[in-house]
C-alpha cells in the first residue's frame, strides 16, 4: 500500500472573517476522537508577523521541490497543517508534497493573546480562500483567532460541514515522522540577525539549485560558497529557504541546525513570540521518508519495556527533558531517548528545535500502518525468522556474522559501536540513510541469542 | 443482442451500427457484451498508439500510415471497439481505460444519452480531469441537462483548449457566443482556476498571439459586444491576482486587467485592492499594483496614508524597478505633511537591496525627509550601513554626523586587520620561507613604505608540497580493501582514494587466503551488477567505475580467457589515460602478482615523496621484477619538489634505464638519453616542467606539447563563436604550441592531457587526471579554459568540470596566465555553482597571495574585449569577492582599474554601452572603497569615449573622484595580505618540519 485514505471533516471552512471588532481568523479543527477540538479563543499580538507565518507554512504544504518522473501525472491532494496545543504553546506542523521540507509554527504567549481552552493534536482547515485573505493581513488590524470552535456555538451555528476525501501517500506520513529524528541528531551551528538572514536569503542564486551549498560566515552575515572549509555548514536544495523570504521580514534572529553526517538542515526563525523551523532534507529528491534515521532504534529492545510508562507521562507537555523522567521512572536517560525517539516514530511526539526536546503531539492518522511499512526492518525480521543470520564470532572486540543476501553472502562487523556491512546499500550511503537490512538482522540476532 | 452480432460490427469497423447495436441494449445485456468489447480494445490499443491516445487524448484523425506502419487495428475499428467498450463497460472499467474508451464526441454523446448511466456525473468529472479532449462531450451532456456540471478544474480546462486544434478550430469567441451559458458561469471559474503543469500554457502571458485565439482578446471583445461585465472582469482579473497563483499565471491577470485599460475612476473605486497586491508573493504581481498606483497618484487618488501602511513589502523586492517603482511612489507620499518621517523610516528598507542606483533613490529619501536626530531612524540607518555601497554609505555616514557627530565612526571598512603578535611570528620562521612568501616587501608597505602588494611568486621547486597532515595511509589488510573498494564503486570521487584503492589491489592481491572467494564474492557480486546496468541505472561516473569494476571482477575471477574483457562489453578496458595506467594492475590482480605500486602518492593531491620513490623502485630491483612502463612514468611525474638532491643521492643503485631516467628527474646527470620515450618525456617534464628539455625532444622528437617540448599556448577567443565543438576538437580557445598529434598516445600521459579525448568522463575521472602532473597545472588548466571560459553549458557537463576550478584552491599552485584565465573567465559563468565556485576560487587566490591587481587586470584585459565575460555577471562576482577584506577590494578595485586601462582604445569597439555601465558603475564604487582615483591612463581612454549619457555621466563621476585616503586602504589591505602570508610560511615551515622528521615508510 502507498497511501492511506483520509478524510478531512471540518464543521466549518476556515476563514479571515470581517467582523465589527477587525478580521477573526477562524480555524476549523478536523474530527477525530475528540470532536471538533477547541483549542484556542484569543487573538494575535502582531497579527501581520502571524499571517506571514501562516502563509509561509501554507507555501511549504503546497510545495513540490522534486517531481519524481514517475509522478508526473499525479496530483497528490494538499494535506492539511496539524495543529497541537500543549503548555503554552500553540504548534502548527506541515510537509512539503515532495516530503522534502518540513515546516512548523510554533506560537506562544508573547504572540498569542487570549485562552487556551485544550489540549490535543488535529489538523486544520487551510483552503485557498483563506490563505489568500491573510496577504490582506495589516500591522494595524486587531486579528482575532480561534482555533477550532465552542461546542455550544457550534451547534447554534447553522455553517456547512467540510468533507475532503484525499490520499495521503505513506511516504509522506513516513516523512512527518523520520523528520524527527534528524532534529534530535542536529547542533546549532549558526546564528545570524533576522536583517542579515533577508540580505542572506535576496542573494540566493535564483532558479532551482541542485547540490551542497556551503554557509560561511561573513562579517556579521552569511556568505554562499560551493566549497567546504572551516566553519563551513552544509546545506542543500537552497531554493526551499524562499519560503522564508516574507517571514525574514519580521525576524530577530535565524539559528541554523545541522547533522553534519547527512546534511540535513534545519532554519529556526525567531520572532516576537513565535519561531518558524524550516527543516530540510539532505536532498531535494530525497524525502524524509526513505532515510531509516530511528531504525536501529525501533530494532533495539531496550526502551520496549519502559514505553508504554514514557507514553503516559508525555500528557501534551510542550518540553519532556529525559532526565527527570529518568530519574522518575528510575531508568538510564538513555533508555528514555531511545523510547522518545521511537515514539517519535510513531508520531506521538515531535522535536523542538528551540527548547531541544521532544514535545508531545498525537500525529491524526493510522500510523500503525507505516510502521508495518518500514521495509527495511520487515525484511531484518524475514532475514532472521529465515535462519539467514549466522554470527560467526562475538567477543569484546566486536562481533562478526553472515547473512544471506539475495546473490551472496554478506559480511557484517561491528567494532567499537560502528556497524559495517559488505552489501551495496552500505557501500553507497555508509550508514548516512540508517542502517541496512543485514545490519539491522545482525542486530535482531545479536539481542535474541544475547550477544548484544 | 448476441455476441456474434457485436463482434460482426467491431470487425467491419461499423461506428454506426455499433451505436444502434447498443441504443436500446439493457444494462444486463451490455455487461454481458464487456467481455468482448474490453479486451479487444486493450488489444487493439495495447501498443504505441495506445500510450500516444493516453499523452494526446485522441486518435489520429485522417492519416492511417501511422496505423498501418505499425500493422494496427483501421481507425474505424477501434472506435467501432471504444463505442461498445463505453456503451457496456462498467465505470471502474472505463476508469482504467481512461481515454482509450472515449470514442470522437458525436459517438460517445449518442452513446451515453442511450445509456444513460447512474453514474454519469463522477464519469464527466473524471473524463475532463484526465483530457481536454474529452470536453466537447461532457459539455454538450452538461448543456442538454444529462449530467451535472463537473466541479473540478479539468471541465474549464478543457473549455480553454477551445481552439487549441481538437476542438471547434475557429476563433474562441465563436464557440462561446454559440453557447451562451458559458459566458454566464464557466467563463468566471477561469479566474479561479490554478495553473497545472500541462495548462500552464493556457492562460499566459505567452498564449496565442493570434487574436481570435487568445482569452484575453476574447473576453474584452466580448465586452465591447456587452456579452461580459466590464466591472466585473476588471474585478475578477483583481481577484485572480489575489490568490497568489504563480507569476505565469499572474501575469495573465495582469495583462488582461490593463487591457481593459481602467480609467482613473475606476481605478480609484479599487484603491484597495491595488493596495492589497502590494503584499503579493509575485514580483510581477507587484510591479502591476504599483504602476496602477503611481496612476492614482499621479491623479491625486491616493492616500499617502494608505500608501505607506502597504508599500513595505514592495521595498523588500529582488526587481530593482520595482523596488525603484516603490520608491519613487513613497517619494512623492512624503511630500504630504505628516507623512516624512514615516516615508525615511520605509525607505531605509530599500537600503537592503545590493544596486547602488536603489540604494541612492532610498538615501534620497532619507536625505530630504529624515531628521539625523531621529533613534528609531538613526537605528535603522545604522543597522544597514555596513552592506552599503561605498558612495551611498559615505552619503549616509556624513548624514548621521550630522544628527550626533560624536558617536559616528568614520566610514570604512571595520575590519581592518591588527598586527598584534605578527613581529613574533615572523621571528620564528625560516628567512628563506619568509622570503618566498613575499613577507618583507609587504611588511615594507604596511609600515608605510607606499608601493602595490604583489602576488607571491611561486617558483615550483622551491615550494615545499609534501605536508605531513595530507599523508596517505596505505591500506593495510585485505577486509579494509574490499570495503574501501566496494565504497569506490559506489562513489569514485576522490582520486587519493582510487589510488589508494589501487594500491591496495596490487600489494595485497598476492598469496589469496582460503577464503577469498567467500569474502570477495559481495564485491564482484556488486561490480558484475553495475556493469549490467551501465547506461541504463547507471550513468554517474561511469568510466571510472566501470573500469574499476573490471578490476574487482578479474581479481575475483581471474584473467579474461582471451585476454580482453570482452564479456563485459562497454565496460572493456580501451583507451584512455586511466584505463591505460588500469591495464598493469588488472593483469597482475588476475594472476594474483602482488607488488608495491611505484606510482601510489604518498600525499593527498598526487605527490610521491622522491625518497619513497627511490626506496619502492629498490624494492622492485629486489624482486627482480619490472614495473609496467605507464606505472613508471607516472611515478615520475607525480615526484615532489623537496628532498630530490637526498633521494638522488640513494638512486645510483637503482640500475637499468628506469635508473637513469629517475635520477635525470631528480636533477642528475646522465650520458644519453634512452630508447623509451614514454619513461624520459615523464623525466624531462619532472625535471624542468615548464622548459623544453632539447636532449629529450632530439632524442623523442615531435611527441608535442609537453613532449620534449613545454607546452606553449595561443589564444584565440573568436573560435568560440565558431559553434558547437565536439569534445573540444573544434573551438579550443588555446591553441596548444607544439600542437597536439592527431593520434595522442595514452602512455604520454603529459602530451595525453592536452587531448580533449582524455577527459571523456564525469568529475570524478576530472579530478584524479589533475593529479597525474601535480607540479604543473598548465595542460589541466588549459583544458579547463577551453570547457568553461564563454562556454553557456548544460548542468552535467558544469558538473564533471568542478574538478578545473578545485584545483586553483590549491594554495601553492601559482596562477601564472593558464590558471588566472580559467579564475577569471569562470567568473562570469551561467550556472550560479560555477560562478560561485569561481568566486570562491578568486576569494581564495587573492587571500593567500597568488592574485594581485597586474595578474587581474591582464587577465580582465585579455577577456572583456572578447565578449567571452558577461558584464553583469562578472560585475556581481567581483562585488562579492571585494566584500571579503580590504585586500580583496584593494585587488579588484586595482586589478579592474588596470584591466580596463589595457582594453583602452578597444573599449569603445568590443564592450557593448551596458556591458561598460555594468564594470564602470562597480570601478567607482570600488575606486570609492579603497580611495583611490581613476588613473592618468584609464582617464585618458574613458575621456575620449563617445558614449551614452547615462554613461557619460559615469565617467564623469569617476573623473571627479580624488585620493581619499588610499593609503589607509592600502595600508589595511598590507596588514590582511601579510597575515595571510606570515600563515603561508607557517605552513611551509611545518611541511619542512614534519617531513624532515619522516622519514620514507614504506622502504
Amino acid at each position: 500500500m502507498s497511501a492511506l485514505a483520509y478524510t478531512y471533516r471540518y464543521p466549518f471552512a476556515s476563514e479571515l472573517a470581517i467582523t465589527p471588532k477587525g478580521p477573526d481568523l477562524r480555524l476549523a479543527t478536523c474530527s477525530g476522537a475528540d470532536q471538533h477540538p477547541y483549542f484556542f479563543k484569543g487573538q494575535f499580538v502582531y497579527p501581520k508577523q502571524a499571517a506571514e507565518l501562516l502563509r509561509g507554512l501554507s507555501q511549504v504544504v503546497q510545495s513540490r521541490y522534486y517531481m519524481p518522473p514517475g509522478m508526473l501525472s499525479r496530483i497528490l491532494a494538499l494535506a492539511d497543517p496539524v495543529v497541537t496545543s500543549g503548555d503554552d504553546v500553540l504548534r502548527l506542523e506541515a510537509f512539503s508534497a515532495c516530503c522534502s521540507a518540513y515546516a512548523r509554527v510554533d506560537f506562544s504567549e508573547p504572540a498569542l493573546d487570549g485562552e487556551l481552552h485544550e489540549r490535543g493534536t488535529t489538523n486544520v482547515d487551510f483552503n485557498a480562500p483563506m490563505r489568500a485573505a491573510l496577504a490582506r493581513v495589516r500591522d494595524s488590524d486587531r486579528v482575532g483567532l480561534s482555533v477550532g470552535t465552542d461546542r455550544l456555538e457550534f451547534s447554534r451555528g447553522e455553517e456547512t460541514v467540510v468533507e475532503r476525501k484525499v490520499s495521503l501517500p505513506t511516504r509522506w506520513l513516513k516523512g512527518f515522522v523520520e523528520v524527527q529524528a534528524y532534529q534530535a541528531r542536529m547542533r546549532d551551528r549558526l546564528e545570524i540577525s533576522g536583517l542579515e538572514a533577508r540580505r542572506f536569503l535576496r542573494a540566493l542564486p535564483r532558479g532551482t539549485k541542485s547540490g551542497t551549498y556551503w554557509l560561511v560566515p561573513a562579517g556579521r552575515g552569511l556568505r554562499l560558497s560551493q566549497r567546504q572549509s572551516a566553519g563551513a555548514v552544509p546545506v542543500t536544495g537552497i531554493e526551499r529557504l524562499r519560503v522564508a523570504e516574507d517571514i525574514a521580514r519580521h525576524a530577530q534572529a535565524v539559528h541554523i541546525h545541522v547533522d553534519e553526517e547527512t546534511k540535513a538542515s534545519a532554519w529556526e526563525w525567531v520572532l516576537d513570540g513565535a519561531r518558524f523551523h524550516l527543516v530540510l532534507s539532505p536532498e531535494v529528491s530525497r524525502g524524509f521518508s526513505g532515510e531509516g534515521q530511528a531504525l536501529a532504534a525501533l530494532a533495539g529492545k531496550d526502551w520496549q519495556e519502559i514505553l508504554s510508562r514514557v507514553q503516559a507521562s508525555l500528557r501534551w507537555h510542550a518540553a519532556i527533558d529525559p532526565q527527570p523522567l529518568a530519574a522518575k521512572l528510575g531508568t538510564p536517560p538513555e533508555t528514555i531517548r531511545a523510547a522518545l525517539a521511537a515514539l517519535g516514530t510513531r508520531g506521538l511526539v515531535g522535536y523542538d528545535l528551540a527548547r531541544r526536546a521532544y514535545f508531545h503531539r498525537e500525529l491524526p492518522f493510522d500510523l500503525s500502518l507505516v510502521e508495518k511499512l518500514q521495509p527495511r526492518l520487515q525484511d531484518a525480521r524475514e532475514l532472521v525468522d529465515g535462519g539467514k543470520v549466522r554470527i560467526i564470532r562475538h567477543n569484546a572486540d566486536g562481533l562478526e556474522a553472515r547473512v544471506a543476501g539475495t546473490e551472496v553472502d554478506h559480511r557484517v562487523t561491528c567494532k567499537a559501536d560502528v556497524w559495517k556491512c559488505t552489501c551495496r546499500w552500505y557501500a553507497k550511503h555508509q550508514g548516512t540513510r540508517g542502517p541496512c537490512k543485514h545490519v539491522l538482522a545482525a542486530q535482531l540476532t545479536a539481542d535474541q541469542t544475547g550477544n548484544h | 443482442m448476441l455476441p456474434i452480432e457485436l463482434e460482426r460490427v467491431l470487425d467491419q469497423g461499423d461506428v454506426a451500427g455499433c451505436v444502434v447495436l447498443f441504443a436500446n441494449a439493457t444494462e444486463r445485456e451490455r455487461s454481458s457484451m464487456a467481455k468482448i468489447a474490453v479486451p479487444r480494445l486493450k488489444k487493439q490499443l495495447g501498443g504505441i498508439l495506445g500510450r500516444l491516445l493516453d499523452r494526446f487524448g485522441a486518435l489520429p484523425e485522417h492519416d492511417e500510415s501511422l496505423l498501418s506502419q505499425f500493422e494496427l487495428a483501421k481507425r474505424e475499428q477501434i472506435v467501432a471497439t471504444q463505442v461498445a467498450v463505453l456503451a457496456c463497460a462498467p465505470l471502474g472499467q472505463l476508469k482504467k481505460l481512461g481515454v482509450r474508451a472515449v470514442p470522437p464526441a458525436d459517438e460517445a454523446y449518442a452513446v451515453l444519452v442511450a445509456r444513460r448511466p447512474p453514474w454519469i456525473d463522477e464519469w464527466a468529472e473524471f473524463i475532463c480531469n484526465l483530457s481536454a479532449f474529452c470536453w466537447p462531450v461532457v459539455r454538450r451532456l452538461v448543456r442538454e441537462g444529462i449530467c451535472k456540471r463537473p466541479d473540478g478544474d479539468g471541465y474549464i480546462e478543457g473549455m480553454l483548449s477551445i481552439g487549441r486544434g481538437f476542438h471547434s478550430r475557429g476563433p474562441i469567441i465563436e464557440a462561446l457566443l454559440e453557447d451562451p451559458e458559458l459566458l454566464e458561469h464557466e467563463i468566471w471559474r477561469i479566474f479561479e482556476l490554478e495553473p497545472k503543469r500541462h495548462t500552464r500554457d493556457l492562460l499566459s502571458a505567452r498564449e496565442g498571439t493570434r487574436p481570435e485565439y487568445s482569452w484575453i482578446s476574447t473576453l474584452v471583445s466580448l465586452w465591447h459586444a456587452g456579452k461580459l461585465s466590464r466591472p466585473r472582469l476588471l474585478d475578477a482579473s483583481l481577484d485572480g491576482l489575489h490568490r497568489d497563483f504563480e507569476e505565469v499565471r499572474a501575469n495573465w491577470f495582469a495583462a488582461l486587467h490593463e487591457r481593459l485599460s481602467p480609467t482613473i475612476d475606476e481605478r480609484a473605486e479599487r484603491t484597495r485592492r491595488y493596495l492589497s497586491l502590494l503584499h503579493s508573493r509575485n514580483g510581477s504581481t507587484v510591479s502591476f499594483a504599483l504602476k496602477a498606483l503611481a496612476v492614482l497618484q499621479k491623479g491625486e487618488r491616493l492616500d499617502g496614508g494608505a500608501l505607506l501602511e502597504n508599500l513595505r513589502p514592495a521595498l523588500g523586492q529582488r526587481t530593482k524597478v520595482t523596488v525603484g517603482a516603490a520608491l519613487k511612489l513613497l517619494g512623492r507620499a512624503a511630500l504630504v505633511d505628516g507623512l516624512s518621517e514615516r516615508a525615511a523610516a520605509l525607505a531605509a528598507d530599500a537600503l537592503l537591496h545590493e544596486s547602488p542606483d536603489v540604494q541612492r533613490a532610498a538615501v534620497d529619501i532619507i536625505e530630504r525627509h529624515g531628521r539625523p536626530k531621529d533613534a528609531t531612524l538613526r537605528g535603522l540607518v545604522e543597522q544597514r550601513l555596513s552592506g552599503l555601497a561605498a558612495s551611498q554609505r559615505n552619503r549616509l555616514a556624513e548624514w548621521l554626523q550630522a544628527g550626533v557627530p560624536s558617536e559616528i565612526e568614520a566610514p570604512g571598512r571595520a575590519d581592518s586587520p591588527e598586527l598584534d603578535g605578527c613581529l613574533e611570528r615572523i621571528e620564528a620562521l625560516d628567512a628563506h620561507f619568509c622570503e618566498l612568501a613575499g613577507m618583507p616587501a609587504v611588511a615594507a608597505i604596511c609600515q608605510g613604505s607606499g608601493g602595490e602588494i604583489s602576488a607571491v611568486s611561486l617558483a615550483p621547486m622551491d615550494v615545499p608540497r609534501l605536508d605531513p597532515q595530507q599523508r596517505i595511509e596505505p591500506i593495510a589488510d585485505l577486509d579494509a580493501l574490499l570495503e574501501r573498494f566496494a565504497v569506490l564503486l559506489e562513489d569514485p570521487s576522490s582520486p587519493d582514494e582510487v589510488e589508494r584503492v589501487l594500491d591496495g589491489v596490487s600489494r595485497l592481491c598476492g598469496k589469496p587466503p582460503a577464503d577469498l572467494q567467500e569474502r570477495i564474492a559481495p564485491l564482484q557480486a556488486q561490480a558484475l551488477e553495475l556493469i549490467r546496468n551501465l547506461g541504463r541505472t547507471e550513468w554517474f561516473e561511469s568510466v571510472l567505475r566501470s573500469s574499476l569494476a573490471v578490476l574487482a571482477v578479474r581479481w575475483a575471477v581471474g584473467p579474461a580467457p582471451n585476454g580482453r574483457d570482452t564479456a563485459f562489453g562497454p565496460a572493456q578496458l580501451s583507451g584512455g589515460v586511466f584505463q591505460a595506467r588500469l591495464g598493469g594492475i588488472v593483469r597482475r590482480a588476475a594472476r594474483r602478482r602482488a607488488a608495491p605500486l611505484l606510482s601510489a602518492p604518498t600525499h593527498a593531491g598526487g605527490w610521491i615523496d622522491p625518497r619513497t620513490l627511490v626506496a619502492r623502485a629498490q624494492t622492485w630491483q629486489t624482486l627482480g621484477q619490472l614495473p609496467d612502463n605507464l606505472d613508471r612514468a607516472f611515478a615520475l611525474l607525480r615526484l615532489a619538489p623537496e628532498h630530490r638532491s637526498a633521494a638522488l643521492q640513494h638512486a645510483h643503485s637503482i640500475e637499468g634505464e628506469f635508473g637513469e631516467a629517475l635520477r635525470y628527474a631528480l636533477g642528475g646527470e646522465v650520458e644519453s638519453i634512452g630508447s623509451n620515450e614514454i619513461l624520459w618525456v615523464a623525466a624531462a617534464r619532472a625535471r624542468t616542467p615548464f622548459e623544453d628539455d632539447k636532449r629529450v625532444e632530439e632524442r623523442h622528437p615531435g611527441l608535442g606539447a609537453d613532449g620534449g617540448t613545454a607546452a606553449g599556448y595561443r589564444f584565440h577567443p573568436g573560435r568560440r563563436a565558431e559553434g558547437q565543438r565536439m569534445f573540444n576538437l573544434y573551438g579550443a580557445l588555446l591553441e596548444r604550441i607544439p600542437p597536439v598529434p592527431e593520434r595522442c598516445p595514452d602512455n604520454l600521459p603529459t602530451v595525453a592531457l592536452h587531448s580533449p579525448f582524455t577527459y571523456v568522463g564525469g568529475a570524478g575521472l576530472h579530478r584524479w587526471l589533475g593529479t597525474i602532473w601535480p607540479l604543473a597545472r598548465e595542460s589541466f588548466f588549459a583544458f579547463g579554459v577551453d570547457n568553461i571560459v564563454g562556454n553557456e553549458r548544460g548542468q552535467m557537463d558544469m558538473r564533471a568540470d568542478r574538478p578545473f576550478l578545485e584545483a586553483l584552491f590549491d594554495p601553492d599552485v601559482p596562477l601564472t596566465r593558464i590558471g588566472g584565465l580559467l579564475l577569471t573567465g569562470a567568473l562570469s559563468a551561467k550556472h550560479a555553482e560555477e560562478s560561485l565556485l569561481a568566486t570562491d576560487a578568486l576569494i581564495a587566490a587573492i587571500g593567500d597571495g597568488r592574485l594581485d591587481r597586474a595578474l587581474l587586470g591582464k587577465a580582465l584585459a585579455r577577456l572583456l574585449p572578447t565578449g567571452l565575460l558577461k558584464p553583469n555577471r562578472v560585475a556581481k562576482t567581483l562585488a562579492a569577492a571585494a566584500k571579503i577584506s580590504p585586500l580583496h577590494a584593494y585587488v579588484i578595485a586595482g586589478g579592474l582599474q588596470q584591466g580596463l586601462q589595457w582594453v583602452g582604445g578597444f573599449l569603445s569597439t568590443r564592450m557593448t554601452w551596458t556591458g561598460l555601465a555594468v564594470v564602470l558603475r562597480l570601478l567607482k564604487e570600488l575606486l570609492i572603497e579603497v580611495g583611490e582615483p581613476v588613473g592618468p591612463d584609464l582617464r585618458a581612454a574613458l575621456s575620449g569615449l563617445k558614449t551614452t549619457a547615462n554613461n557619460a555621466a559615469l565617467i564623469r563621476q569617476l573623473s571627479y573622484l580624488e585620493e581619499n585616503n588610499s593609503g589607509s586602504a592600502a595600508n589595511a589591505a598590507a596588514r590582511y595580505a601579510l597575515i595571510r602570508r606570515i600563515e603561508r610560511a607557517e605552513r611551509w615551515s611545518r611541511c619542512a618540519e614534519g617531513e624532515r622528521r619522516t622519514s620514507p615508510r614504506d622502504k
